[in-house]
């Protein structure tokens, strides 16, 4: 059985896209799933919080053309049963390098395929864009995991993303969820209630925004590590176990 | 890179040892924490026979998480880990995963018991590089071990263990691991250890790694007499029924159930075809008793076959029937309890006490009847003989069968077939492997048809029955009754196909080949006999 493949996606930004990898991925290998991600962001937000050097030899493009396989690169994180591809500044064109190969959609799949039998779960941590790399990811991944902070903007995007899926001939599942969510804010409790009426594939976690996961990149650690009784590594715990709920049922 | 792994010495100074590797080498001692390990297998080692060990870890800390944790015992690699804190005794109890996914095949119906207990005190040291990351680690663990399975009132000891040193390499990073392979290399008090103190642990154990297998470790020799070699193979069957006992009467898994009955299938099959071997009046009383024990596990072996089945059944119905069998399932459950009961209660009786006591003090000293003339002859001698009886009646059955022919003659050609096997895994070792085990596969191609063809009459009879009294109790719905109505229909189809094999299984089993094969064993035995004082006698 193949490993679940798992993308952390949006168009957008800052939307705590990479903290909800890293967290989700530490809370799979905390609970036994063997887990890789593969930081596809070649701003290595996930490779600096897991302390492994952004560097990859030969680059994406040794990878994506499968000169160098991906087994070759990975990096054992300071958690057991939890690996990590790291991001290489080359990354930034990954769509040039897609681009120059036959099938570039189904590509990333096709470097997954070996390595997805060592592992039970891979989570993409992907760039913030919708490119070929992104179009590629959408091939791979049996679900993208799309955090959605409660904002006109951060819903337009959402709503950007179900019109291009909508020409795809098998997209992979949609998984919203609400991220840095200040229930204090009228705003974002307005949104949520709005948005939560007119779509059925919101997730019920919501992640809070919470001094603990801004603190990340101070203790490069994952909060759930570092803070595991705190409401953001609670929600994480939530989310995970939502997520995987909903994969598995998909099987 | 696999684990390395150093014994270090008693009595040695390991916290100097372990300063001296940091002058060296920057490393960051983490708090010593206690866990409480144990080690899990199948009662037939099916986790460690296929190179794995499976540990539960627990933090001996209030509210510290469980872990399964499941290995490569040659290299140290882990398969699967599952966050847990009891350990069930079924590998399908298990939160739905992928280590019970990947588990559940190598297990199979067998429980997981705990077979021993370590306490470790863990001390990890890892290496770090420039960005505090961790590159390689340094685990020293010192335990002791207090046996789980200790013979009945006795004290356990608790034993403290060799103190181990291992590397652990972290993915990705070979150079640090190397390193400190060769700074750890280069101390003279410490020396390779090939096994973990889990593994040793488990030698400790009363039980030893692979003391159990169903298969039938037989070595006999020929130079043994007729007499002395069933006698043996019949002792050795005793013991496998002793060895499942336990097992049985607790009802820890189907498969303790399975082997006993077998080896009192094996044991009334050699003791009919030790007429000429064994004293007559005894043979016959003990082949008697024997029978009676098998019908008296018989009722608990069947509803175990149908509830082992339930699974299965429940994906071959249509979607919209799955789940339906529950009531089914409550009602073989509620039977299997019942006849086990029973089961248990005959265990308990007189008649079985005595049968036990009669029996093995009848192995050891069988006597003499002049009944029984080939008792001196050798034991290669008189198995050849009836290997090839079997294998001629065997034929003989089989060729009078065809598309006429009703069940019935099927069922009593798997009789023969089974009997045939049995002969051939209790003498095989007094033939040349070359010769009994092509025997043997051949034989097991014809026995799958075959078996096919009669399980699924079987199943589908205690489906009906089951259905009759499901509706006679009022305690089911249409769903279930339609559910069963289909699997019954399924099982008629499988078993029209099995009926439509035979003809070609069959005689990809009678061939030149097969025969050849047989006529070799028997050709052996024959020389044998010339060549020993009985058959200088008879010429």
């Amino acid at each position: 059985m193949a490993a679940i493949v798992l993308a952390s996606y949006s168009s957008k930004g800052g939307v705590g896209k990479t903290a909800a990898a890293v967290n989700l991925a530490h809370v799979a290998a905390e609970q036994g799933w063997r887990t890789l991600v593969w930081d596809l962001d070649p701003q290595a937000a996930a490779t600096f919080y897991f302390r492994v050097k952004p560097k990859v030899k030969g680059g994406g493009r040794a990878l994506i053309r499968q000169k160098r396989p991906l087994d070759d690169v990975v990096k054992g994180t300071d958690f057991e049963g939890l690996d990590l591809v790291p991001a290489d500044f080359s990354y930034r064109n990954l769509d040039l390098v897609l681009d120059d190969t036959k099938k570039p959609l189904r590509r990333l799949a096709k470097v997954l395929k070996p390595i997805a039998r060592d592992y039970d779960v891979v989570l993409l941590d992907c760039p913030p864009s919708i490119s070929l790399a992104s179009e590629s990811v959408f091939e791979a991944a049996n679900a993208l995991m799309v955090p959605v902070i409660p904002t006109t903007l951060s819903v337009r995007t959402l709503e950007q993303l179900d019109d291009f899926l909508a020409d795809a001939t098998s997209p992979p599942r949609l998984m919203p969820f609400f991220s840095m969510v200040d229930g204090r804010k009228r705003l974002h409790r307005d949104v949520m209630e709005a948005l939560r009426a007119s779509r059925t594939d919101l997730l019920t976690t919501t992640v809070p925004a919470t001094a603990d996961v801004e603190r990340m990149g101070l203790h490069r650690t994952p909060v759930t590590a570092q803070a595991p009784r705190s409401r953001a590594a609670a929600a994480y715990r939530d989310l995970w176990a939502e997520v995987i709920a909903t994969c598995r049922a998909d099987r | 890179m696999g684990v390395r792994r150093f014994a270090f010495p008693e009595g040695g100074d390991l916290s100097s040892l372990l300063a001296g590797v940091a002058t060296r080498t920057p490393l960051v001692t983490d708090d010593e924490v206690r866990v409480v390990r144990t080690l899990y297998d199948t009662f037939d080692w099916r986790i460690w026979g296929d190179d794995g060990l499976l540990e539960h870890e627990r933090p001996d800390t209030p509210g510290g998480e469980g872990h399964l944790v499941w290995r490569r015992r040659s290299s140290g690699e882990v398969l699967g880990r599952l966050e847990i804190d009891d350990v069930p005794r079924f590998v399908t109890e298990l939160r739905s995963g992928r280590l019970a996914d990947r588990l559940a095949p190598v297990v199979d119906v067998r429980a997981i018991e705990p077979l021993t207990r370590l306490t470790t005190d863990r001390q990890t040291l890892r290496m770090i590089d420039d960005d505090d990351k961790t590159v390689a680690r340094v685990v020293v663990d010192r335990s002791t071990v207090v046996p789980l399975d200790r013979p009945h009132g006795t004290r356990a000891e608790p034993r403290t263990l060799q103190t181990t040193i291992e590397v652990v390499p972290v993915r990705g990073y070979p150079k640090a691991a190397k390193e400190l392979n060769r700074l750890l290399e280069a101390q003279v008090t410490l020396r390779p250890q090939a096994e973990s103190s889990a593994v040793e642990a488990l030698r400790t154990n009363r039980r030893r790694p692979g003391d159990y297998s169903s298969k039938l470790a037989l070595e006999l020799s020929s130079t043994m007499t007729a007499s002395e070699a069933w006698c043996t193979v019949l002792r050795t069957l005793l013991a496998v029924m002793h060895t499942n006992e336990d097992g049985v009467r607790h009802d820890r898994d189907p498969e303790f159930l399975h082997d006993y009955r077998v080896a009192i299938r094996r044991s009334r099959s050699v003791l009919a075809q030790g007429k000429g071997v064994l004293p007559d009046a005894e043979r016959r009383q003990f082949a008697d008793e024997l029978r009676w024990l098998g019908g008296v596990t018989s009722p608990v072996r069947d509803l175990d076959v149908e509830l082992l089945e339930l699974p299965t059944y429940d994906t071959s119905l249509p979607t919209s029937l799955r789940g339906s069998l529950q009531p089914l399932a409550d009602w073989l459950q509620a039977r299997q309890r019942a006849a086990h009961g029973d089961l248990v209660a005959a265990l308990d009786g007189e008649r079985y006490r005595e049968l036990l006591a009669a029996y093995a003090t009848w192995l050891d000293h069988p006597g003499h009847d002049p009944r029984a003339p080939e008792a001196a002859h050798p034991s290669s001698a008189v198995a050849a003989a009836r290997i090839a009886k079997a294998f001629r009646r065997v034929v003989r059955d089989g060729r009078r069968i065809d598309d006429t022919s009703p069940p019935e003659s099927l069922h009593d050609l798997r009789k023969d077939t089974k009997k045939l096997r049995y002969a051939l895994e209790c003498y095989g070792s007094l033939f040349p492997p070359e010769t009994v085990r092509p025997i043997v596969r051949h034989l097991k191609v014809l026995q799958d048809c075959l078996g096919e063809f009669q399980d699924c009459e079987v199943q589908a009879l205690s489906l009906r029955t089951a259905a009759d009294a499901l509706l006679a109790e009022q305690r089911t719905q249409a769903a279930t009754l339609m559910a069963i109505g289909h699997l019954v229909e399924h099982l008629d189809e499988r078993q029209a196909e099995a009926r439509a094999a035979f003809n070609r299984t069959f005689r990809q089993f009678d061939t030149d080949e097969v025969g050849h094969l047989v006529s070799l064993v028997r050709d052996h035995g024959r020389a044998s006999l010339a060549a020993s004082p009985a058959g200088r006698e008879e010429h």
